[in-house]
């Protein structure tokens, strides 16, 4: 538990320089930035997301990682990936996706809305997709 | 030589208070709109048995397609929905399930995305599930969940 929390804290620290290339901003609704181009020197880079609910009700959101064919991303690790969100509110989210060996990655970073245990479901979900690629350099 | 002097103090003040009625300035204002999308589920969708019980769907008699509206702030953005796989839900599987979107009078299928404009679109979601030929839906409750993703 401790080595994931130190290989998280160093990856933050690693790809700081690739955070502060995206665009900042917490006023959206739903989550935003939307596209996005990163460079990294590690093996790993970082996007931030602003997830946020649009709703007037709380909301349960779930973070995902597909690949560009919406194959999930397994070893992304996010600073957040399941929390809850009160009524217009948004949070950061930080994502670390690993390139696996690629010079070049691309993600879409996912949220989800999840509906609350013993609340009737809604049977649509959303699922807003922000599409980012990753350059190693 | 006195009544000069007192015309030009005269004109010099006149002068100083036009150049101090004229000034102005300009205060400028910035903003940023950041580029976002979002979901708003207005209204769930309603099945409603059809074909002897064969198909649930709703698009049948009683049924009702559920309601969202996608609003975005920027170009280049696509809707879609996926089909379900399985009931989240439900006392007889389904042999298909098939979902699709409507925005206006045009009707697309699941998997393939629909370009939307700026602002606010007003997204229909259907589903038709079929169970197996020549048997019905045993009667129970079905649940199933469309994902609407816009990206």
């Amino acid at each position: 538990m401790m080595s994931t929390r130190k290989h998280f804290v160093s990856a933050i620290v690693a790809g700081s320089l690739a955070v502060a290339l995206l665009p900042q901003g917490a006023a959206a609704q739903s989550m935003s930035p939307m596209r996005g181009k990163v460079q990294s020197f590690t093996d790993t880079f970082a996007v931030k997301v602003f997830p946020a609910n649009p709703y007037g009700h709380r909301i349960r959101v779930e973070m995902r990682a597909y690949d560009a064919e919406f194959r999930p991303i397994e070893n992304v690790k996010f600073s957040a990936d399941n929390f809850t969100l009160a009524s217009n509110a948004s949070r950061t989210v930080t994502v670390l996706v690993p390139f696996d060996g690629v010079k070049e990655k691309r993600v879409r970073i996912c949220t989800e809305s999840v509906p609350f245990p013993g609340q009737s479901a809604n049977n649509i979900k959303a699922q807003i997709c922000g599409k980012f690629i990753g350059e190693r350099r | 030589m006195k009544k000069v002097l007192i015309a030009m103090s005269v004109a010099s003040v006149a002068l100083a208070t036009n150049y101090a009625v004229a000034a102005t300035g300009n205060v400028e204002f910035n903003g940023t709109v950041d580029t976002t999308c979002s979901i708003v589920v207005d209204q769930n969708g309603t099945l409603a048995s059809a074909n002897g019980g064969n198909v649930l769907s709703s698009k049948a008699t009683g049924g009702a397609a559920g309601a969202a509206t996608v609003t975005t702030t920027g170009y280049n953005f696509n809707v879609s929905v996926a089909s379900p796989t399985a009931w989240v839900s439900g006392p007889t599987a389904a042999d298909s399930y098939v979902a699709d979107l409507t925005i206006g009078a045009t009707t697309t299928a699941a998997g393939t995305p629909v370009s939307v404009g700026l602002g606010d679109t007003s997204v229909d979601v259907d589903l038709v599930a079929a169970a197996a030929s020549g048997t019905s839906f045993a009667n129970g409750s079905y649940e199933a969940v469309v994902v609407l993703t816009c990206e």
